[in-house]
């Protein structure tokens, strides 16, 4: 049956669709430049068709549902992406500070005073006797282990800004993991009366995004559309409308490490298995990088100190003094692991090394590695039989290990009780490294001669001295110090250059992806306005519907 | 390809600060003259910056060095020429008083006493704050009667005589010059060099000059200075592990081992002047012409030194420019194709410009009536 009021109906059920369908084209209007806003389109479909006498009659539109145009997989790309964008980005302005405190073209370096230093001492060699001579090789010493001491401790202080990096991003972390978990009971809440929560699912999208590109994370949505998420080795971060939160808490190098905090308020230290996101770029940069540099300035420190007091020593001075050092400010590192073993000093004065046990070894043949950049050494153990004099005879073989002390000999290390890990800290020679005292207190002291009878004439040790500028000092005695020192310029300036590239190409690829998902889920202005018209066009054809409607009606009407 | 407007917003502005960075990289190399800014702009190229920077700083020391060694070289030369020239006037006065009256002879000695005193400073010539003949022992004068306090022990006081003395007075003066010890050995002194042990209080460290009073029945012996320093040379550094040992021992120039000591014959003509003695005199007048062959030889044994000094000064002033050369072409920016990447960029970002405001402006939007 078919009658004029069907045909009204259908009308004003057109009118309403239509105009559903240009609210639906003004939020997208609106919403062109909101950042993560997916389009939204109104589901038309014909109405349930009417039984007629000739069958079935199309009985008008409407509107089901407004859909988000969205791209589930991409999202999960491009989540994946940014963590390792992050990553890059917050280890290349890392390495960018690095790069500034090691800027030596502006030729005021360590490589010049290096250079100055040595050609201090030929100086000297060519007026032993001289007071001016002294003078300046005093104040070049000065410059130069002023130069070694201004860079370490600027090191000291990206490092410290990388930490209170590392602190903001774990604060962000927090808050993200909040909003998350308040969209995941919005969500919830809306589409449990089986609507879409379009807008609340973009936000939580960036939010998810912002999160990603911080810290790597697991995520997935479960059945009722919340999403879980959890971090490092599966600590859960959101789930459901609640959430776990990160902290910081201070580790043996007086650094922050990021642990996860559980329901009790205990923590579990997740440092070592954040491996993406801005979190794990600061964390090489500040644990990797920037020690590695500081590691390499020690060890120069180091051994420009042990070959030239060396030298020093068997010279003598023009008031007849011998045996003096020329430099001061080594100290030996040391540490302990638990009650069982005492490393009581490592070799030299590079510090901060870390030395950790752990199994898979033979006992009687422990292996020992070091970490070519920090270097860290590791021993491999045959957990539960390497007796603690097993450990400290392997140990005690290591070149950069002066001694060890097993002070429970014979009991078997058991990795799982205990701690595994020693940091043998205290020996940072580029932060201490300076002139004697007494030398510059008293020039006289500096030994230019080779012989006692030798005074003052004798040059022979200030050359020995001078000479070392060209002797193969370094990385087993295969470069100077110099050219060691260039080469670490050279090296930092490589990692950031690499650092920079690996930046370039993920963000090439990031912008890449988020033009794929913008193609699909952005707003088209040029679209949204034939929409429009589109809209407006059937709105004016259905309001026309109703008039001949009603004319019909009127019709009928002048008929009676 | 769906393509939005804010994909072609981000797109451009992307772009556009790309080329932004190239522009600022450029303009940077071209406002600092330098392609190499910091270590990550060429972190290779950077390393053999500073290489080549520390090698020229180092050949800048090298010169300065051989430069110095030059003017002692050059300096001794002048000395010994004219210690060569008084020799000569020596052996004339010798020459000519073989022939000479007593009283010419009286005359005579005291010129070559003079004369002799002239050879003693030239001998003690000082270059700056250090004597240069004296070895090792730059702080004390090559040849006089010096006696060295150290450790509380005072070394033997050494003096050279003409001819034997029965009586020998040492007076030991202090900075101010006055006396502080006279000695008197027992059995006088011998012709040559003596060496006698300090009698007396000890007084305390540091160098002390002595006179020597000398005679003996037929009158006063003449004294000669004697050698105070030690055989140390000096070492210059004249490139990597490369140096030049420069000879710095006084005797070797007027007292070598084995030959005469120019001051003994010095004083041996100065006695047989005094003494009349013709045949003396005669007998010295070829001693002379050794003591100058000497002095000659030892010049001719430094010349080989100069010589290498100046062959490797001019091996550094023309390795610099090389060295220069290769800093500047791995530094420097190299103007041309700086400024023609410059023009090749601008084109570049001004064409973006330009396709940017012309494809962002219009939409739908303002063709809709």
């Amino acid at each position: 049956m078919t009658d004029i009021y069907a045909v009204m109906s259908m009308a004003g059920n057109a009118l309403l669709t239509q105009q559903r369908a240009i609210n639906v084209t003004g939020n997208n209007i609106a919403n062109v430049n909101t950042p993560g806003y997916s389009r939204q389109k109104l589901l038309l479909e014909t109405k349930i068709p009417v039984q007629t006498a000739i069958g079935l009659m199309g009985y008008g539109v409407e509107g089901v549902s407004v859909e988000r145009v969205y791209d589930r997989f991409l999202g999960v790309q491009i989540n994946a992406e940014s963590e390792t964008l992050g990553r890059y980005d917050a280890r290349k302005d890392g390495l960018k500070l690095a790069e500034v405190i090691f800027n030596e073209s502006d030729e005021f370096g360590l490589s010049q005073s290096l250079n100055k230093f040595f050609t201090s001492w030929q100086d000297l060699s060519n007026e032993p006797s001289g007071y001016n001579e002294r003078v300046i090789l005093k104040a070049q010493s000065d410059v130069m282990t002023g130069t070694f001491n201004r860079l370490y401790a600027d090191l000291i202080e990206v490092q410290e800004g990388l930490d209170a990096s590392i602190e903001g991003g774990v604060a962000e972390i927090n808050q993200l993991a909040q909003q998350i978990a308040a969209l995941n009971q919005k969500v919830m809440e809306v589409e449990a009366s089986g609507d879409v929560a379009n807008d609340y699912r973009d936000q939580r999208d960036m939010a998810l995004k912002d999160l990603a590109a911080l810290i790597d994370i697991n995520s997935f949505e479960d059945s009722t559309g919340r999403v879980v998420v959890s971090v490092g080795t599966g600590q859960s971060l959101v789930e459901s409308n609640s959430f776990r939160s990160l902290t910081t808490q201070v580790n043996d190098f007086g650094l922050k490490d990021v642990a996860w905090v559980d329901m009790d308020g205990a923590t579990v230290n997740i440092t070592a298995d954040i491996s993406n996101g801005k979190m794990a770029g600061w964390l090489e940069a500040r644990d990797v990088d920037i020690r590695g540099y500081m590691r390499q300035l020690d060890i120069l420190a180091e051994t420009l100190t042990q070959r030239v007091n060396t030298l020093h020593q068997s010279g003598w001075g023009l008031d007849g003094s011998t045996g003096t050092d020329f430099f001061t400010g080594m100290t030996t590192a040391s540490g302990s692991m638990d009650a069982l073993l005492a490393i009581t000093a490592e070799t030299g004065g590079t510090g901060n090394i870390r030395v950790t046990l752990v199994g898979g070894g033979t006992a009687g043949s422990e292996t020992v590695t070091t970490d070519p950049v920090t270097g860290d050494i590791q021993i491999a153990i045959e957990d539960g039989v390497s007796t603690g004099n097993q450990i400290a005879t392997a140990l005690q073989a290591h070149a950069g290990i002066n001694s060890v002390v097993a002070t429970a000999p014979a009991a078997a290390w058991d990795l799982s009780a205990g701690t595994n890990t020693a940091i043998l800290s205290g020996g940072s020679s580029a932060r201490t490294l300076q002139l004697n005292t007494a030398v510059s207190n008293d020039l006289n002291l500096i030994a230019a001669s080779s012989t006692s009878a030798g005074i003052p004439g004798n040059n022979s040790q200030a050359i020995a001295i001078a000479n070392l500028q060209h002797a193969l000092s370094m990385k087993g005695n295969s470069i100077t110090f110099e050219n060691y020192y260039n080469s670490l310029v050279g090296a930092i300036g490589g990692d950031l250059q690499s650092a920079d590239a690996y930046f370039n190409h993920q963000s090439a690829m990031v912008v890449q992806l988020e033009n794929r998902r913008e193609s699909i889920s952005g707003v088209s202005l040029d679209e949204e306005m034939i929409n429009l018209v589109k809209f407006q066009t059937a709105y004016d054809a259905a309001a026309k519907l109703i008039t001949t409607a009603d004319e019909l009606m009127q019709t009928v009407l002048n008929m009676v | 390809m769906r393509v939005t407007n804010s994909m072609m917003s981000t797109t451009l502005t992307r772009h556009l600060m790309r080329q932004s960075e190239s522009l600022y990289r450029v303009q940077e190399q071209i406002a600092t003259q330098k392609k190499i800014n910091k270590p990550s702009d060429d972190p290779i190229g950077m390393r053999q910056i500073l290489q080549y920077r520390n090698k020229l700083a180092t050949v800048d020391q090298y010169m300065d060095n051989i430069q110095r060694a030059t003017t002692r070289l050059e300096s001794t030369e002048l000395t010994l020429k004219v210690v060569d020239d008084l020799v000569s006037v020596v052996r004339e006065i010798s020459q000519q008083q073989a022939k000479g009256t007593t009283q010419s002879r009286l005359f005579a000695a005291d010129q070559v006493r003079d004369l002799y005193d002239q050879v003693v400073e030239l001998a003690n010539f000082k270059n700056g704050n250090t004597y240069m003949f004296s070895g090792h022992k730059t702080d004390r004068a090559a040849f006089g009667h010096v006696v060295e306090v150290s450790g509380g022990v005072a070394g033997n006081l050494e003096f050279g005589l003409a001819a034997n003395a029965t009586n020998v007075t040492i007076e030991v003066m202090d900075d101010s010059g006055a006396v502080i010890n006279t000695i008197t050995p027992a059995g006088g002194g011998a012709d040559g060099v003596n060496s006698v042990a300090w009698s007396g209080p000890v007084p305390a460290d540091g160098l002390y000059t002595f006179t020597v009073t000398a005679s003996d029945a037929a009158g006063d012996v003449v004294d000669y200075a004697t050698y105070n320093g030690d055989d140390g040379s000096v070492r210059v550094i004249m490139g990597e592990n490369t140096e030049l040992n420069i000879a710095a021992d006084g005797r070797e120039i007027f007292a070598p081992a084995g030959l005469l000591d120019t001051f003994e014959i010095f004083a041996d003509l100065i006695t047989a002047l005094e003494n009349d003695d013709s045949a003396a005199i005669d007998n010295l007048t070829p001693q002379l012409d050794s003591v100058r062959t000497q002095i000659s030889e030892f010049r001719a044994a430094s010349a080989p030194k100069l010589f290498q000094l100046e062959s490797t000064e001019n091996f550094w002033a023309n390795y610099i420019p090389q060295l220069e050369k290769m800093l500047g072409d791995t530094e420097n920016t190299d103007l041309n194709q700086a400024v023609m990447e410059l023009n090749q960029l601008d084109l570049a970002y001004q064409s973006t410009l330009a396709t940017a405001s012309r494809i962002i402006q219009p939409s739908l939007v303002n063709f809709l009536k």
